[in-house]
């Protein structure tokens, strides 16, 4: 990805591992408490902010709770009360702090927390997309880094969509659990003034105030409880109509975009083929496409930033361009699909119920791949695209 | 800590509102009412529990104090992320949980252990009714032995759990029982508690005329029985030094005591209670006033 622009205001470089950027960056947006738990591949993360707490270099208090559930129960807690509220997790984290997960999102607390992708088990460390999937239909925003530059820039652009007054929802960063969790790379930091200008103090919409009880998450009847849910749809919707200028507003104060939705890599005017993979995976297919179309087989990567909420009309204007897909789900809702067949990747699943909508005929290639961490490379996604593709 | 007269009570903030769902004679209510009344400003945590319903149904509540409910066991989790976020903004507030037995003694406990533990400036008060009343009377790790309830049928076989002597392990500052039957009791270890830093644990005894089985018009009788057979002890444990409070401290001499039966009898819950189960209930109840005794002052 090309600097765009030059930054607004200097920034510094350090060398930083993905984990340890995502701390960097919760720093800056400067969030009133932290409360978390440790968990591989994620624990760095609430590591170095329990030390920046503890030494002053970060002004917060920091809850060491007792498990992943305390921990999103706390940050909760936290959010309602007043302050900026951040969590981080992974895999069985995840899982234990389910239930609170979707209290979260359908009462509407905007509880930034970073989820370090990560298999699931049997005792498994190594990244997989299962763990963020299996908590998909939540309502949670769900953004997805292909490196650490871009773990910590979601960091940020995480807040700024959570804490818009017509989203107010909680939010997850998902990044590769030691593909960047645990190696290093150059990281442009901006300053803290950037950050306060574009993050500015939090704003609660609700919060406890003695002069003015309410009771969150009352006994509520069907009725009231319906109006309650289509009112995160529109949340969600607006999250999809804001987050342009949210990227845009990223752009203009540090110079970096990826893209807004989508980062897209080769020609799609000319590809007729398009591969799609988050995280990390999206990465490795920029590298991919350089070998594909020096064979000739022309191809262009797509990569999500975005998964909740859906970009449903920005896919649909992209693969409109194309003949083929490709797309590579590092997780599958087992049963969905056939063993031998489709399998059920939730990408897939959902991109191809955007293409029946759009009424569009294209050819879709769903693969699985890279379950329990298994290595896979840019090398291997050239070669599935050419398999798949040119039989 | 200062004596407080029914005037007190009568002149309180009005916390639990008319309208509410509570049963007729639930102990929770009084409970409720004179309790949270007692601290400043409140805001209250409440798990799933009958309190959670007795709010009635949104957009109405019937709590007149800030009220945040949450999921089972995360109670304890949430208030400290409360309490330290109000601390973090400068704002004095006294952050509580209102849970009953069944979010304190089984599903919320290691929530209320990792709490403790951390000291967090909160008080935890869990109203008891010795079973899982919100789903209709399930047995509880509070529920005494020999009692029925619904997956109890001929009477619970295991000894209730000590839930206070629990939280005293934990080291923490300020521990104490208090009664439904005894409302200025309860308002001035609310207000003691309110005035202490770190974390305090209040179990209330909050009888339950549906899930016990007696006349809703009993509910205080039956809590001062509780104290005079010496089946609930009232006290306080501060800084890890036991003073039983007036009432329970002239009943360390068992033959002080109103016979068990007189309790027993009263309840629906123990009309089948066998010899046995009454003679190891009984046993229970000595040997945690044994324990008990061994943490006096």
């Amino acid at each position: 990805m090309a600097q765009v622009q030059a930054p607004k205001y200097p920034e510094t470089t350090e060398l930083l591992t993905g984990n340890h950027a995502v701390s960097a960056a919760v720093k800056l947006a400067r969030p009133g408490v932290i409360a978390a738990y440790p968990i591989t591949p994620q624990t760095e993360i609430v590591e170095k902010l329990s030390v920046w707490c503890q030494t002053g270099e970060l002004d917060a208090e920091f809850v060491a709770v007792e498990s992943e559930h305390s921990a999103l129960a706390a940050a909760m807690g936290i959010s309602l009360a007043g302050c900026r509220s951040f969590t981080a997790t992974a895999s069985h984290g995840l899982l234990y702090m389910y239930e609170l997960v979707w209290w979260a999102s359908i009462t509407r607390i905007p509880v930034a927390m970073a989820i370090v992708n990560r298999s699931l088990n049997p005792w498994n460390i190594w990244p997989a997309h299962e763990d963020s999937m299996s908590t998909r239909d939540c309502g949670w925003i769900q953004l997805y880094a292909k490196n650490n530059q871009e773990a910590f820039d979601n960091t940020l652009m995480q807040f700024k969509i959570g804490e818009n007054h017509k989203v107010w929802l909680p939010s997850m960063n998902c990044m590769d659990g030691f593909i960047l969790s645990h190696t290093t790379s150059q990281v442009s930091i901006p300053s803290q003034e950037v950050v306060n200008e574009y993050l500015g103090e939090f704003n609660p919409l609700v919060m406890f105030d003695k002069d003015n009880p309410f009771a969150h998450g009352s006994l509520t009847a069907a009725a009231q409880i319906i109006e309650l849910r289509e009112s995160m749809m529109q949340g969600l919707d607006n999250a999809r109509k804001i987050w342009p200028s949210v990227c845009q507003q990223y752009r203009d104060l540090t110079g970096r975009w990826y893209g807004d939705f989508f980062e897209i890599h080769g020609d799609l005017d000319d590809a007729k083929i398009g591969v799609m993979a988050l995280g990390t995976l999206g990465e490795e297919m920029e590298q991919s496409i350089e070998i594909l179309n020096k064979k000739g087989i022309k191809t262009a990567s797509i990569r999500p930033r975005v998964y909740r909420p859906f970009p449903r009309d920005e896919i649909i204007d992209i693969l409109s361009k194309l003949e083929t897909v490709v797309i590579i789900d590092r997780a599958c809702s087992y049963g969905a699909g056939y063993y031998d067949k489709d399998r059920g990747g939730q990408l897939a699943t959902e991109i191809k119920a955007a293409l029946y909508d759009a009424d569009l005929k294209l050819k879709v290639v769903p693969l699985v791949r890279g379950l329990g961490g298994m290595d896979i490379n840019y090398v291997d996604i050239a070669n599935w695209v050419e398999k798949y593709t040119q039989r | 800590m200062a004596k407080v007269k029914n005037v007190d009570l009568i002149q309180a903030p009005d916390v639990l509102l008319k309208g509410n769902f509570a049963c007729a004679g639930c102990g929770l209510s009084i409970a409720y009412r004179s309790a949270v009344s007692a601290v400043p400003n409140p805001i209250v945590v409440i798990p799933a529990c009958c309190a959670s319903v007795i709010q009635s149904l949104h957009p109405n509540v019937t709590y007149n104090v800030p009220t945040m409910n949450i999921a089972f066991a995360a109670h304890a989790a949430m208030a400290s992320g409360i309490v330290r976020a109000k601390k973090a903004r400068g704002e004095k507030y006294t952050v509580m949980v209102w849970s009953g037995d069944g979010g304190t003694f089984d599903i919320g406990l290691a929530t209320i252990s990792g709490a403790a533990e951390r000291n967090e400036n909160i008080i935890y008060v869990c109203y008891d009714n010795g079973f899982y009343g919100n789903t209709g009377v399930q047995r509880s790790g509070s529920t005494p032995r020999g009692a029925t309830t619904t997956t109890t049928p001929y009477g619970k076989n295991e000894k209730r759990k000590s839930i206070t002597r629990i939280i005293a392990a934990h080291d923490v500052p300020y521990i104490a029982t208090t009664s439904a039957g005894y409302p200025r009791d309860i308002h001035a270890k609310l207000k003691k508690a309110a005035e202490i830093e770190g974390f305090k644990f209040i179990l209330i005894d909050a009888p339950c005329p549906t899930g016990q089985g007696f006349d809703p018009a009993l509910s205080v009788e039956l809590a001062k029985l509780a104290i005079k057979t010496g089946f609930f002890p009232m006290y306080e444990i501060e800084n890890g030094v036991l003073k039983f409070n007036p009432i329970s401290r002239s009943l360390k001499d068992p033959t002080k005591r109103l016979d068990l039966s007189e309790f027993l009898k009263t309840q629906k819950r123990f009309k089948n209670i066998t010899s046995a189960h009454t003679e190891l209930l009984k046993q229970d109840i000595q040997s945690e006033w044994d324990a008990l005794l061994k943490l006096e002052g």
